[in-house]
């Protein structure tokens, strides 16, 4: 049995989502010495959060990076609408925001994260290690100093003056860290899908509410068919009667 | 008439926002702001 490979940074950020990202893009622009690990080997999975919301569009502005930013695909949400019942109702309006980032960027997350990705590789402080998944953590005298990991070439370790747990929902460091997590409980069930786009079609409402379930609906570039994530065949009726009552 | 086919009514909070463009604004604000924006504030050293 070999020894895993060592190395060492200065931060070691385990996760490459949103957040994993954008810290090691803001910690390597900085000058500090940054390895996000990240298990999968593309950004590529869908029904993640597509919004880019204005106060992020104005910290990529800050970053000098917008105009660039939004040549990637993306959607203009302007005004947040729904229809209660019958009935229309407009509850948000961001057009009173500064021009430049007077709107929500529907746009994939993959896309958000391949472009801070593009701008973080150019920096000589940042290291994006794909197909890298933090397993563990490595302590020494009661303290964090670093990550145990594993890769497609073998198990690896990597210390660290800081490390920072950003891998998801049910983070394996956390829970290695012995950091408890505050359950607030999630008193609905939420379904994603797809479904074409009729691309005429010019209604942006954002939610549709019915009695007992609603649908929000984001309007994506793309108009490919199909549903993922099907239900089970004998609830299918169900769900779908339900969903096109709400959302015709 | 089944409860899925009832008629909805619309939450007064709603329905006023519905009808009062400056108070969209202003959740659009909060909600696309936030209380407190974040910065950049650390300079670019590479």
């Amino acid at each position: 049995m070999t020894a895993p490979a060592e190395g060492r940074v200065q931060c070691c950020i385990a996760g490459g989502g949103p957040a994993g990202m954008m810290l090691g893009f803001l910690l390597a622009r900085a000058g500090v010495r940054t390895l996000v690990l990240e298990k999968h080997g593309d950004f590529r999975r869908d029904f993640r959060g597509d919004t880019v919301h204005p106060s992020t569009l104005r910290i990529v502005d800050e970053l000098g990076l917008l105009d660039a930013f939004l040549e990637r695909p993306h959607r203009k949400l302007e005004v947040i609408g729904g229809w209660f019942g019958s009935k229309h109702v407009q509850l948000g309006d961001f057009r009173g925001l500064p021009k430049r980032y007077a709107f929500i960027a529907m746009m994939p997350q993959w896309e958000f994260l391949d472009f801070i990705a593009d701008h973080a590789r150019e920096l000589p402080t940042f290291t994006l290690r794909m197909r890298a998944e933090a397993t563990g953590l490595v302590e020494e005298d009661g303290r964090v100093v670093g990550v145990r990991g594993k890769a497609e070439d073998g198990e690896f370790v990597v210390r660290a003056d800081c490390t920072v747990a950003c891998d998801g929902r049910h983070s394996t460091l956390r829970a290695a860290a012995g950091l408890a997590v505050e359950d607030l409980g999630a008193p609905i069930d939420v379904l994603w899908f797809r479904v074409a786009r009729d691309p005429a079609a010019t209604d942006s409402s954002l939610a549709r509410i019915a009695a007992g379930h609603f649908v929000v609906t984001i309007a994506s570039r793309r108009c490919s068919g199909g549903a993922c994530g099907r239900p089970r065949r004998r609830k299918q009726r169900s769900w779908r009667s339900r969903t096109t009552s709400s959302s015709p | 008439m089944s409860g899925a086919d009832a008629e909805l009514e619309v939450p007064l909070p709603m329905r006023i926002v519905t009808a009062a463009p400056p108070l969209q604004r202003g959740l659009a604000r909060l909600l696309g702001m936030g209380i407190r924006p974040e910065h950049v504030q650390s300079p670019q050293l590479t």
